[in-house]
Formats: structure tokens, C-alpha cells, sequence
């Protein structure tokens, strides 16, 4: 090998090392770059949370001023309901009071100038006869059957009819043989089939029979009583009791107009009521159609109680009774 | 009495049952002559069907009677053809006569059911 040549092998031999080095200084100062960068946006970030901070900080002291100020709320609003309470005890007691003092002061006036309530109950002349009528046709309605007693009525006449009407296709079908038997040929075979088949039906016939005579009773007295139910309901259409209930009413109406004209005073049973002494101004229309309905309920239905207007309440099984006394009851709770 | 005289017998109690239908079909239902009348048809019917039981009891007598009497009659005819004598037509008139034994004996049975 020639000097020149060691030379140049020696040359090569240091620009690829210088290129390596290149290399690895190129790497080392990227990633100290990213370093570099990292740090500014650690710094950055650092930097919000602190006004992060800085405005929780903030809103915290302000939901504590919030917090105070509705505690203070809240403890005026306690004490304004106390003393609205305070307020509506004593205004019941007063009322009270002026109740009483009331009541005395009507007993005083009736004692020391003989006022009688008016008797609003008053069964006189023609309105006596048109409560009999409305009385006669409520007796019929209420003797009327309910539509399950009808049903159950009805149900034992038609098993019964169903019975006869079996029975009755039995004795036409025996019939039938007996007639081919007046005339087939003695020994063939339509006269074994009729003879067999006039047995069979005689046999369900009689079977039949027996149980219809021991029904018989029973169907009597279901067809009577669905007949007799039958008589009623025509009665009752025929009886014109709502005609006589309107007219009632309207007997009712005047009289109750009449008192309240003449400043009457009403009986205790009304008066307890919330349609008290006099209607008021606002509901007058309301007050005086209750009135009557309150008044044609005691006649119709014979409350003669002299503190409870309704009576005692109504059973259930009188169905149009109980409704009137709920309309009533709500009406009167309106003009509350 | 004998089978003749049932017959008869029936024979007339048809002519009964049917002039008393006639009578019936003459009447108005739902009236008490009509009800009478009608128990007078069931009457006649009875009576009627009470002969035409006993007609049917001897013809079934009868024919239980024949079934019987068919059975040796088939038992012989079978023994002549298995002796020899003349074996196709024997055997099939033994068969013959064993089916309609056999015939009568059920459709008695039948009957009586």
C-alpha cells in the first residue's frame, strides 16, 4: 500500500466518523427542542390553573354570600307565616265570636218579638197533594225490580219455555212414528225403526214432563212476578211524578223568594248550612236554585231533621238518592 | 196366540192407531180434546207396538231356531266332502250354509240390541 493511499484510507475513515457524530448531534438537539417546548407549555398550563383557582375562589365566596342571604330569607318567611297563622287563629276566634253573638242576638229578637222561622217544610193546600203524588210515584219506583232481580226472573221462565219447547219436539217426533206405524208393513224395517224411535222420544217425553212439573211453580211465579213488575213500570211511566216534582219546585222557589223578600228568618236546619241567613250578592242565582233543591230533597225524601239538612246520609241501593245528596252536598260546599 | 192370529191382531190395532189419528188431525191443538185425543193415539200405539214385540219375538225365535238347525246340516256336508265323495261343491255349499247360519244368528242378536 502507498502513503497516498493509507492517506486518502484515513481521510474516509474520518468523514464517516465526523458524519456519525453529525448524526448524533442533529438527534441530541431535537430532542432538547422538544424539551424546550414541553416546558413552555407546562409553564403555560401552570399558568391557567392558577387563574382557575383564582376564579373558583371567587364563586366560592359568592355562593357563601348566596347561602346567607337565603338563610335569612327563609327565617323572614318563617316568621311571616307565624304570625299569618297568629293572624287567621285569632280571626277564626273572632268569627266565632261574632257567630255567637249573632245567634244570641236572633234568639233575643224571636223571644222578645215572637219571630217564628219560616217554615220552609210546610206541606199546605196544593203543594200537599202534588208531595203525595211525587211520594205515590217515588212508592212505585222504588217497588219496581232491579235489573238483576228481572234478569234472574227472566232467566227461569225461559229455562222453563226451553224445557216445554224440548219436550213439546219430543211428543211431535213420537207422534210422527206412531202415525208411519198405523200404517208400515208389520216386520220390515220402517216398522222396527218407528217402534225404536217412538219408545226413545215417549221416554225423554215423560223424563221431560216430570222435570217441567217440578218446575212449573217456580215459572208461575217468575212469569207473575216479572207481570206484576211489568203493571208497575207501566204505572210509573204513566205517573207523571217529574211533572209534579217541577211544580214542587217552583212552590218551593216562591216561597223561598218570598222569604228572603220579607227578611224572614230561616230555620236552623238552612241557616247552619253555608247558605246562612241571606244569598250573597255575587251567587244569588246559585244560592236560591241550591235552596230549592235542598228544600225539594227534605220533602221528598221525608228529612224532618231539625239541625242536619240532608238527614242522614242515603244507603246505596237508592242510587238516584245518594247522587242528589253528593250534588247537594257539593253545591252547598261552593258557596262556601 | 199363534202367529197368525198376532198378525191379525196388528192388522187391527194399525186400523185403531190410524183412525185415531185421523181423529186427531181433525182437532185444534192446545184444547183438552185435542189432549185427550192425543193420549188415545200413545194408548193405541202401546198396544200396537206391545203386538209387534211379540211378532218380533217369534221371528227371531225362529230364526235362531234355523241357525241352529244349519250348523249340523254344514258340519255333514263338510264330513262328506273331506271324505272324497264330491269335494269342491260340497265344500263351497258347506260354507254356504255356515254363513247363513252365522247371518241368521246375528242379525238376531241385532234385533234383540
Amino acid at each position: 500500500m502507498t502513503e497516498a493511499a493509507e492517506v486518502e484510507e484515513q481521510l474516509g475513515e474520518a468523514v464517516r466518523r465526523l458524519r456519525v457524530e453529525l448524526k448524533q448531534a442533529q438527534q441530541q438537539y431535537a430532542t432538547q427542542a422538544d424539551l424546550a417546548r414541553l416546558g413552555r407549555e407546562l409553564a403555560k398550563i401552570r399558568e391557567d390553573g392558577r387563574a382557575r383557582d383564582g376564579q373558583l375562589k371567587r364563586h366560592g365566596e359568592r355562593f357563601h354570600a348566596l347561602d346567607q342571604r337565603l338563610g335569612q330569607a327563609l327565617k323572614t318567611w318563617e316568621e311571616l307565616q307565624e304570625r299569618a297563622n297568629r293572624e287567621f287563629a285569632r280571626s277564626r276566634r273572632a268569627i266565632r265570636q261574632l257567630a255567637g253573638h249573632t245567634r244570641w242576638l236572633e234568639t233575643r229578637i224571636r223571644l222578645d218579638q215572637a219571630i217564628a222561622p219560616v217554615d220552609l217544610d210546610a206541606l199546605d193546600g196544593e203543594l200537599k197533594d202534588l208531595v203525595a203524588y211525587v211520594h205515590e210515584s217515588r212508592d212505585l219506583r222504588a217497588r219496581l225490580l232491579t235489573p238483576e232481580q228481572r234478569a234472574e226472573w227472566q232467566q227461569l221462565v225461559d229455562d222453563f219455555v226451553a224445557l216445554e219447547g224440548v219436550a213439546a219436539e219430543h211428543r211431535r217426533a213420537a207422534v210422527e212414528s206412531s202415525r208411519t206405524l198405523a200404517a208400515a208393513l208389520v216386520g220390515g224395517g220402517r216398522q222396527r225403526r218407528n217402534s225404536a224411535g217412538y219408545r226413545r222420544r215417549r221416554r225423554q217425553s215423560g223424563e221431560l214432563a216430570e222435570r217441567i212439573e217440578a218446575t212449573r211453580p217456580a215459572a208461575r211465579e217468575a212469569q207473575a212476578a216479572l207481570d206484576a213488575d211489568e203493571r208497575r213500570k207501566e204505572e210509573y211511566r204513566t205517573h207523571s211524578g217529574t211533572k209534579a216534582g217541577a211544580a214542587i219546585a217552583e212552590h218551593l222557589r216562591a216561597r223561598i223568594d218570598e222569604a228572603v223578600r220579607a227578611s224572614a228568618l230561616f230555620p236552623a236546619w238552612f241557616t247552619i248550612t253555608e247558605l246562612g241567613h241571606q244569598p250573597p250578592a255575587e251567587r244569588a242565582a246559585q244560592w236560591r236554585e241550591t235552596a230549592t233543591s235542598l228544600l225539594l230533597y227534605r220533602i221528598t225524601y221525608r228529612v224532618t231533621d231539625p239541625m242536619v239538612a240532608l238527614g242522614p246520609p242515603p244507603e246505596d241501593g237508592d242510587r238516584q238518592r245518594v247522587e242528589w245528596h253528593d250534588r247537594l252536598t257539593r253545591a252547598l260546599r261552593e258557596l262556601a | 196366540m199363534n202367529p197368525a192370529e198376532l198378525w191379525d191382531e196388528a192388522a187391527r190395532r194399525q186400523r185403531v192407531l190410524a183412525r185415531r189419528h185421523e181423529r186427531l188431525a181433525g182437532l185444534s191443538p192446545d184444547t183438552p180434546a185435542y189432549e185427550h185425543q192425543l193420549e188415545r193415539v200413545f194408548v193405541a200405539t202401546d198396544e200396537l207396538i206391545v203386538v209387534l214385540d211379540e211378532i218380533e219375538s217369534i221371528a227371531d225365535h225362529r230364526r235362531l231356531m234355523s241357525a241352529a238347525a244349519l250348523v249340523p246340516v254344514a258340519l255333514v256336508l263338510a264330513a262328506v266332502a273331506a271324505a272324497g265323495a264330491i269335494p269342491a261343491v260340497l265344500w263351497f255349499t258347506a260354507a254356504v250354509t255356515v254363513a247363513t247360519a252365522a247371518a241368521l244368528a246375528l242379525s238376531t242378536r241385532w234385533r234383540a240390541a
